[in-house]
């Protein structure tokens, strides 16, 4: 197995397990939030703003996961 | 479905198709440090810096032409923009911080967004990228890279190069010397002037913040000032008695230590997040470049527009996530333990990112 092809695969296995926590993370997140919206309407941009601040904490482990990928394969 | 609508599609498809086949360009490189432009004295300054000039000077003269012969009734469009933006940051600002806060966290989060939105978008012009300097690249003796033939110009004394029309990816390797020499063994550049070079781009322009460095001054700032308002607004001693907590300890009460325990977990806590500021914004643009330079080169001609329409929408988020951050973190900071919930405005009720 050659130098580049581990790292090949390394890439790609970060990045896939990398990615299904923040999945499921705003997965839950975004379902809570159309629970919320469900209920009370009317409180809409309380909800959508701190949906929004949920979202970049979960999205941020993803981007990590997605800058070791990118670090692994291209420097 | 008209028969004129079907032309488009088809002229659509057929263009897609061309492109693949034929105007496919080089591997785009990617390069996580910023490179070299130029140096003043001892200093090499970065081409990440230059763009962040350029932006400043943008931002700074927006600033000034907007506030030139202001009247109370706005009727010059630029100055009637820039108030209408500004309300709205404001709105913003004061539902999440209430009515004195407001005012004293106004200035550098919105600061820090207009600063992260204008780099961000900025980094989708097309100049970013492609024009640049040529430089020879750094190969070991014996490995082969790949690098490509540009056009360069002289232009004083930096030497300029452009990818024409159809950029051709060449390999080269170097000799036991040292040299770099080309593997199909023609000449590196052809003529004085307009030569075919085969180099390295290091490109003027690039995305300020796809540099490690400018979201990790940017998050330091946030890191500085949120303290400095903690500090300023509650004094040193209460504010430090936040994270050292040892007023029930040194009562006898053990349960202290757990107080103990919880603040030095709120400090590691406090510091954690310049190192999430920096990586989630750094994440963001720099694999957002990477993104749109490889789907240009995988299918040149109308795909990438939807990845240039979600790096807006990302850019904008970005930026929006950053400077709520920084307000959310500095509102935390500034309450007094008891009173959480009194010295807010709404809360974010009346927050609206976009009108209902």
């Amino acid at each position: 197995m050659t130098d580049s092809g581990i790292t090949n695969i390394a890439a790609g296995v970060v990045m896939g397990i990398g990615a299904l926590g923040p999945g499921i993370g705003i997965g839950m997140l975004v379902s809570k939030a159309m629970d919320a919206l469900g209920r009370n309407p009317e409180a809409r941009p309380a909800i959508q703003t701190n949906m929004i601040l949920g979202l970049a904490f979960a999205e941020a482990i993803g981007i990590y996961a997605l800058l070791v990928a990118i670090l692994i394969k291209f420097i | 479905m008209k028969g004129s609508r079907w032309i488009w599609i088809i002229g659509i498809v057929v263009a897609i198709g061309l492109g693949f086949l034929l105007f496919k360009g080089p591997i785009p490189e990617v390069v996580l440090p910023s490179e070299d432009l130029f140096t003043i004295g001892p200093w090499a300054v970065r081409n990440t810096v230059f763009t962040s000039w350029v932006v400043i000077a943008f931002l700074g003269i927006m600033a000034y032409l907007s506030s030139r012969k202001t009247s109370l009734v706005p009727v010059r469009f630029l100055q009637n923009f820039v108030e209408s933006v500004i309300e709205w940051a404001y709105g913003i600002v004061e539902g999440v911080a209430g009515e004195p806060n407001a005012r004293r966290f106004f200035p550098i989060v919105a600061t820090i967004f207009f600063y992260v939105v204008c780099s961000n978008w900025f980094g989708l012009l097309p100049i970013y990228g492609t024009i640049g300097l040529a430089k020879t690249p750094e190969v070991a003796a014996g490995e082969t890279k790949h690098a490509v033939q540009y056009k360069k110009v002289d232009l004083g004394p930096l030497p300029f190069a452009y990818e024409g029309l159809r950029p051709k990816a060449v390999d080269v390797t170097a000799g036991d010397a040292g040299q770099v020499k080309r593997v199909d063994g023609q000449p590196l550049a052809t003529d004085a002037n307009h030569s075919n070079y085969t180099g390295t781009l290091v490109p003027i322009f690039r995305s300020v913040f796809s540099d490690a460095n400018a979201p990790l001054s940017i998050a330091l700032v946030s890191f500085f000032v949120v303290e400095y308002w903690g500090i300023s607004v509650l004094g040193l001693g209460t504010y430090l008695g936040k994270f050292f907590n040892f007023k029930l300890l040194l009562h006898g009460n053990p349960a202290g230590l757990i107080d103990v325990f919880v603040g030095l977990l709120e400090l590691i806590s406090e510091l954690i997040r310049i190192i999430s500021f920096t990586f989630r914004l750094l994440g963001n643009i720099f694999a957002g470049e990477v993104l749109l330079g490889f789907m240009t080169f995988l299918v040149p001609f109308f795909i990438p527009t939807i990845f240039y329409g979600l790096e807006l929408f990302v850019g904008f988020i970005q930026a929006s996530v950053f400077a709520l951050l920084t307000l959310v973190f500095a509102v935390m900071a500034v309450e007094h333990h008891g009173e959480e919930h009194e010295a807010q405005g709404h809360g974010t009720e009346q927050l609206e990112l976009e009108p209902a």
